[in-house]
């Protein structure tokens, strides 16, 4: 293995890591490397465009073919593509931000997000990832996995204790319902997340990230209506199942760590 | 690009030719096999080979599921640091609504194919007298009016045959007569007069006092991002006002339609 090359990827990691863009000094006092090693990794990664000089600085920023190779490992998720223009009806319709999350290993991983029209509304990054048992999204898919898969995603999760981990009887009203709720966030509203079924397996989950549901009249009408959206989706899997297929699938998820 | 197109300056060959490696994943939606990308990079297999071992290894790249082949690996998961948007169309056509509604005073809609229908997902809505309200969110199938027929008209040949034949028998939700989604024969017909021009501009028999244009944002293959829609009482906004404000209203769209070509247009997938 090239060491030069692993001192370079080294080098995009800590830019990718740091909180503020930094310098090579900073870099070099991260790695416990040379300033002089470190110039020459930042050279490489400059002219490959994987990272870029923060406002003409001497400090750096993840450029664009970083961007561009997680866009294309997040497109390999072909669902993707089925869901984006049902995601922005729904963004369209609820005026919140509603994004798509797939199983990858025991994670829910958010591949896909369409801003809300309401004024004040949520941006969240893609890639970011949750353990299956935490959170709404997540739920919304480890409710309908066969419970051979439950009981591994347990396992897994007790291995690396994991706290708040949903209950069985909660996952059990979720896949009775077919959607989870997040917790309330703003006058007694929570977000709510509707998973997406193909050959009988949950793939994936939609979520409306933002205070959605009350518990209303109106509000299990919009329930339903967005359930029928999802639906659709659905159906675009059951025509087109290769649609829902997972590119890491053949990874045995005990080796996946996000 | 090809490794050696970065050999002038930077003496480590071998961390650039790891870097080519992975950069040679960019765009492609499926997994690359050692040839493939030897011949791209005009290097070695060998030297292919052991880039690829260091990208597999540090998890920047993985085997697909035959175990012959590469794809992206899931470290790349974790470069988010510059947060580049997804591309978003009601967040690009934003500003262009807001210039035609300020350039016309009229209601302004962008309308998107969603399965089988059209649906706004922004708009905004004139003051007073306007237009029949399109409600945000709401789908209307794809050869009815005027509007969803120009979306359909940007779809290939083959997606339109197949959209109609799934779709049959075409039926009218809507409340007003419209000859032309009655019969596939009459929307092919629409959508030939739709493809002859650019935009369209459309009068509406039925409802006494409307007048529309109608713009197509299309990709570079002329596939259908959007339609951003302009649409009035004809007594303020009728097809003569719309002529004379034409050459504005297409200097404002100019920069999304230019935008929109860099990106690929969503593939229409249906259900059966």
């Amino acid at each position: 293995m090239s060491s030069s090359a692993i001192r370079a990827l080294r080098i995009l990691e800590a830019v990718g890591e740091a909180e503020r863009p930094p310098g090579a000094t900073e870099i070099a006092r991260t790695l416990k490397s040379t300033p002089g090693t470190v110039f020459r990794g930042l050279d490489a990664l400059l002219r490959f465009g994987l990272i870029a000089r923060y406002q003409a600085s001497a400090h750096y920023v993840l450029g664009p073919t970083a961007d561009r190779l997680r866009h294309s490992l997040i497109a390999q998720f072909r669902v993707r593509e089925v869901a984006l223009p049902y995601l922005r009806q729904i963004a369209s319709l609820s005026g919140e931000t509603t994004s798509l999350y797939v199983k990858l290993g025991w994670y829910a991983l958010r591949i896909a997000s369409v801003p809300g029209t309401n004024e004040i509304t949520n941006a969240p990054p893609l890639g970011e990832a949750h353990p299956l048992g935490q959170g709404y999204p997540g739920n919304a898919i480890l409710a309908f996995l066969p419970s051979s898969e439950i009981s591994a995603y347990r396992a897994w999760a007790k291995r690396h204790a994991l706290k708040s981990q949903v209950s069985s009887a909660m996952l059990k009203e979720i896949a009775k319902q077919s959607y989870a709720f997040g917790q309330p966030e703003f006058a007694g509203a929570s977000a709510v997340s509707l998973s997406i079924r193909s050959a009988e397996s949950a793939v994936a989950s939609l979520a409306i990230e933002g205070p959605v549901f009350d518990g209303s009249r109106p509000a299990f009408e919009n329930l339903r209506t967005w359930r029928e959206i999802a639906d659709k989706i659905e159906s675009v899997l059951r025509a087109q199942p290769a649609l829902g297929l997972n590119p890491f699938g053949h990874i045995d998820p005990n080796a996946i760590a996000l | 690009m090809s490794a050696s197109d970065h050999a002038p300056r930077y003496r480590n060959q071998a961390a650039q030719r790891v870097l080519a490696v992975l950069g040679s994943f960019i765009g492609h939606d499926g997994p690359r096999s050692v040839t493939e990308i030897a011949r791209e990079l005009k290097l070695s297999k060998n030297m292919v080979h052991r880039a690829l071992s260091t990208l597999v290894a540090e998890n920047y790249l993985a085997r697909d599921v035959t175990g012959e082949r590469y794809q992206l690996g899931l470290k790349l998961l974790s470069l988010t640091q510059s947060g580049a948007a997804e591309f978003d169309i009601v967040a690009l056509a934003r500003p262009a609504l807001e210039a035609l509604h300020a350039v016309t005073g009229e209601s302004v809609y962008l309308s998107i194919i969603v399965g089988r229908n059209r649906v706004t997902v922004d708009d905004i809505q004139a003051q007073g007298p306007r237009v029949l309200r399109s409600p945000r969110g709401h789908p209307v199938a794809l050869h009815c009016t005027k509007m969803s027929r120009t979306l359909l008209a940007h779809l290939s040949d083959t997606e339109i045959d197949d959209y109609l034949k799934k779709a049959a028998p075409l039926h009218r939700p809507q409340r007003f007569p419209d000859p032309a989604s009655e019969s596939a024969k009459a929307v092919w017909r629409d959508i030939e007069e739709i493809r002859s021009t650019p935009y369209v501009l459309w009068r509406n028999p039925h409802l006494a006092s409307a007048a529309y244009a109608i713009f197509p944002v299309l990709d570079e293959t002329g596939h259908p991002h959007a339609i951003v829609t302009v649409g009035g009482p004809r007594e303020r906004f009728d097809l003569d006002r719309i002529k004379d404000l034409l050459p504005q209203m297409r200097l404002v769209l100019e920069p999304l339609e230019r935008q929109a070509r860099l990106i690929s247009a969503p593939p229409f997938l249906v259900d059966s």
